[in-house]
């Protein structure tokens, strides 16, 4: 792309599951913002009434007819982001925990900063303490400490959710099968970063989950963090460089 | 290996390898899936009627007591077995995800199309 001096098209993608109470805000909030053209709501087959407030709220909404996980409906809005052509999508979670006010500031510092993925973290500058769990924390400090010693760049926020994506790597994600299907984390930066993409993080606010339900509980952090030691693994001696290669010849 | 016991896992085998043969000649089976299971049949019907070859090969890989030969033989060919089924299972998971996210998008559009 790029050449011409026309607007930059933005799109926003909100991955949403049974967010029906809080959903109409996100949309509102985000829909306010000056540069943002479009706001599609990917509604993992929720069970209550997201679909219709999105809607009604005036945004797209793409809903899946089977419930695939977090991952699977953000790649499913880096698909509608491909195929209609947009320059840079951010992407918001649906359950208030990012502040929409900050999406403007990661689509300046996308285009200011030439850079091609621009994360939104909480850790980052004077940003009010983020208080999680000791566990929580830990294994946040190691992921970050991971992609440091594979990239030597420094993410302090690797699970934000809170991304803007320039549309060469939407194009990588939409039409390869890369990216995961549950919750994408250090695993997705550093396979970027190894591509030559350029990761930078600005801080934002972030909220704490209103519900209280975490999908880190019982033996899951455990399972969770294997599974992303494994993914790591993969994206560092994986065979996706030939595949990639044969997609994406300027890579 | 008394020879009952032969018999017995001979006749079993036997109708393994038949059962197997049936499904695919009735397309109940995949021919892909069926390969395993037929090896597995064969391999144990051979070495359960050709004579002493059991108790040759148990001698020659240090298993002293020869029927266990079957169940080592067994094992191996469950895991392969077990493996291919964890192959195939990813391969159906991703073409289901795909298919759900392009179905998605796609009645997202027809609903734009016919609403307009």
């Amino acid at each position: 792309m790029g050449g011409k001096e026309t607007k930059k098209r933005c799109l926003v993608i909100i991955p949403a599951y049974n967010e029906e109470m809080r959903i109409g805000d996100v949309i509102a909030a985000a829909r306010a913002v000056d540069r943002v053209d479009e706001v599609v709501v990917i509604d993992d087959c929720s069970s209550d009434h997201t679909a219709e407030i999105a809607r009604k709220a005036g945004a797209t909404v793409v809903s899946l007819v089977v419930n695939l996980g977090y991952g699977a409906a953000l790649h499913t809005g880096y698909k509608y982001s491909y195929d209609h052509g947009y320059d840079v999508t951010v992407q918001i979670d649906g359950d208030g925990q990012h502040d929409p006010r900050y999406i403007q500031s990661l689509i300046e510092a996308l285009e200011s900063k030439r850079c091609d993925v621009v994360v939104g973290s909480r850790f980052l500058g004077s940003m009010r303490k983020y208080d999680a769990p000791l566990f929580r924390r830990v294994g946040m400090r190691f992921f970050s400490f991971l992609i440091y010693l594979f990239t030597k760049n420094e993410i302090t926020d690797p699970t934000s959710g809170y991304q803007a994506l320039n549309r060469n790597v939407i194009e990588l994600f939409a039409r390869g099968n890369l990216y995961p299907s549950d919750y994408p984390d250090a695993d997705v930066i550093i396979l970027l970063n190894n591509m030559g993409f350029k990761i930078m993080e600005i801080p934002v606010v972030m909220y704490e989950n209103k519900t209280g339900q975490s999908m880190h509980s019982g033996l899951k952090p455990l399972y969770y963090v294997v599974k992303m030691l494994l993914s790591i693994f993969t994206v560092l001696f994986g065979k996706h460089r030939t595949f990639l290669r044969r997609t994406h010849p300027c890579l | 290996m008394p020879l009952k016991a032969r018999i017995i896992i001979a006749v079993l085998s036997f109708l393994l390898f038949s059962f197997v043969l049936n499904l695919i000649r009735k397309r109940r089976m995949g021919i892909e899936y069926s390969i395993l299971w037929l090896s597995v049949s064969s391999v144990i019907l051979i070495t359960s009627i050709w004579q002493n070859i059991g108790d040759r090969i148990a001698h020659f890989i240090g298993i002293d007591y020869p029927p266990a030969l079957f169940f080592l033989i067994a094992i191996f060919f469950l895991i392969l077995i077990l493996l291919h089924f964890s192959l195939e299972m990813t391969k159906l998971k991703g073409q289901n995800k795909t298919l759900v996210q392009e179905m998605s998008l796609l009645k997202q559009f027809m609903r734009k199309t016919t609403t307009e």
